[in-house]
């Protein structure tokens, strides 16, 4: 369903990622990993358009949307969780999950706030609190939320379990998992956590520097442990 | 009691709700944009001299409802005047540092200066306060005119819409939105352009209504762009930066105490807003409502 690269992204005159190409099926679940600073949020904000200047082009479903402003991809149906949630502090969690629905598709429903709460059991108690009365978890649970509302065929997300607690990780990996399996959901994840990453998808991308110095499934990736040792290892 | 305390504090109120009335729109676009448009002194004027020129065409008497009428009209023009604004100029600020909102805003003052110039020419004029704003009322000895009366209500009236509207209307919650981090709102799918071009119409709306309504008050001049400068970017400032529950609050402290302050000292009118606007941001730098979008 996307396909893109080889793609080159910029911060002023910083060359950040270099010559990077990703493809991701429809209902694929792909990890893009590697240490802090390699270049994965860039990677990220580019495909859209967050931020840094990117170069190469950016195919969705056939249609290059390389020229598109972020909302137009966000009504393509691209969900982006960001790093830091950006959560609206002076938003119920209700009001947080529904700003989404300008992401709708046309001809598309949003999800009713019932059926965000049934996926995300934690949220449903927390309604009517406001974006900054919550925990990190709960609103890193909430953005995902907020992102999945406005029933994305992609959902990307950079680095969700990054200082979350781990019960709170797990249950992320699950209603990811779940959501995958039960509507098709494609999904993008940056991520440094590869027991996460490995249970939400299938392939990976390893990045070091801003170049991907490995591509493929996770089979393939445990093959050769050196791989972990001098890409991921602290 | 009336000369020392009622009359300056009515005085400060009605010249608290003319510079809130006047920095609305200022303050609206400020807070979302973070453009500092120094131009929207113009665009005010403007929206004086088109409410001048409808009052000439429709015979120089006007009722209430005409005033009325014409002020929304004069808003209308000089929102649509927002929306050109808008696309040549606001537009490409938004991709630069905000120093250059500064020279090109005050480039676009001088313009309009210019632009009435050469539209209306230099000379002075006025307009008679509607009739039924014309009398006074006297609450003992306390003398309030009735045009001051209706000012100091439609400030309140207007402050109260704009709360309600930001507090509770989905559009206020979405400008609150767009206002604290737009970018994580284009995320979401808000198309954040057009609501910047809305943002501004409205902005500029409100700079020409209140040139329409402050009309009677004024003497009309090429110079009334520049008029309630200096107290709009006061309440601004000192409000918080851009939102309008500051704004409200620091135009009726910054201009009650100026009314205080000009009385009991006669020679220096008008100097003590600028020792409340000090006192006032030595006291709370981040302003009285901080933090806060709108």
């Amino acid at each position: 369903m996307l396909e893109a690269g080889p793609l080159d992204m910029f911060y002023g005159d910083s060359h950040i990622i270099q010559g990077v190409s990703i493809a991701v099926r429809e209902g694929e679940g792909i990890a893009i990993l590697g240490r802090n600073g390699v270049g994965k949020s860039t990677l990220l904000k580019g495909l859209m358009a967050g931020g840094p200047l990117v170069r190469g082009p950016i195919r969705h479903e056939g249609a290059e949307i390389g020229r598109l402003s972020n909302f137009e991809r966000a009504r393509r149906g691209f969900g982006f969780v960001p790093e830091d949630r950006r959560i609206y502090p002076h938003l119920t969690v209700a009001e947080n999950i529904a700003m989404s629905g300008h992401a709708v598709r046309a001809g598309a429903a949003p999800h009713t706030l019932d059926e965000i709460y049934g996926f995300f059991p934690m949220l449903r108690g927390l309604s009517n609190r406001l974006g900054f009365e919550l925990s990190g978890g709960q609103q890193q649970v909430l953005a995902i939320a907020r992102a999945v509302y406005a029933r994305p065929g992609c959902l990307l997300l950079d680095e969700p379990t990054e200082g979350i607690a781990p019960v709170i990780v797990e249950e992320i990996a699950e209603r990811l998992i779940e959501m995958r399996r039960a509507s098709g959901l494609t999904l993008i994840l940056a991520e440094q956590n590869v027991w996460f990453a490995r249970a939400c998808t299938t392939r990976l991308y390893l990045l070091d520097s801003g170049r991907v110095v490995f591509a493929g499934s996770w089979p393939e990736f445990d093959a050769q442990p050196e791989l972990s040792a001098r890409y991921l290892a602290v | 009691m009336v000369d020392y305390v009622l009359s300056p504090l009515f005085n400060g109120l009605f010249m608290a709700m003319v510079v809130f009335l006047f920095t609305t729109g200022l303050t609206l676009i400020f807070g979302i944009l973070r453009v500092l448009n120094f131009a929207h002194g113009g665009f005010f004027m403007i929206g004086a001299y088109v409410a001048f020129s409808v009052v000439r065409l429709v015979g120089g008497e006007t009722s209430m409802l005409a005033y009325l009428a014409i002020s929304t009209v004069a808003g209308i023009v000089v929102g649509l005047l927002g929306l050109v604004v808008e696309r040549i100029i606001f537009r490409p600020l938004q991709k630069v540092d905000e120093a250059y909102s500064l020279i090109a805003t005050y480039a676009l003052l001088l313009i309009t200066e210019g632009a009435v110039k050469a539209v209306w020419g230099v000379s002075f004029h006025s307009v008679a306060t509607p009739d039924l704003l014309g009398g006074a009322v006297f609450a003992g000895d306390l003398f309030m005119p009735t045009y001051a009366i209706f000012i100091i209500l439609v400030g309140f009236a207007s402050y109260a819409l704009l709360e309600w509207v930001l507090q509770h209307t989905d559009t206020g919650k979405l400008m609150k939105s767009v206002a604290s981090d737009p970018w994580m709102a284009g995320m979401l799918g808000v198309n954040v352009p057009r609501f910047y071009t809305f943002i501004v119409v409205l902005g500029f709306f409100l700079a020409g209504i209140a040139g329409g309504l402050l009309l009677p008050n004024q003497t009309l001049s090429p110079n009334l762009a520049s008029t309630f400068v200096i107290q709009a970017f006061g309440a601004l400032v000192v409000g918080g930066m851009g939102n309008i529950r500051g704004t409200f609050l620091a135009a009726i402290m910054l201009c009650v105490i100026d009314s205080f302050g000009s009385l009991l000292f006669s020679e220096v009118p008008g100097l003590f807003f600028y020792i409340a606007m000090t006192a006032a941001l030595l006291l709370r730098p981040q302003g009285l409502i901080a933090g806060a979008r709108l």
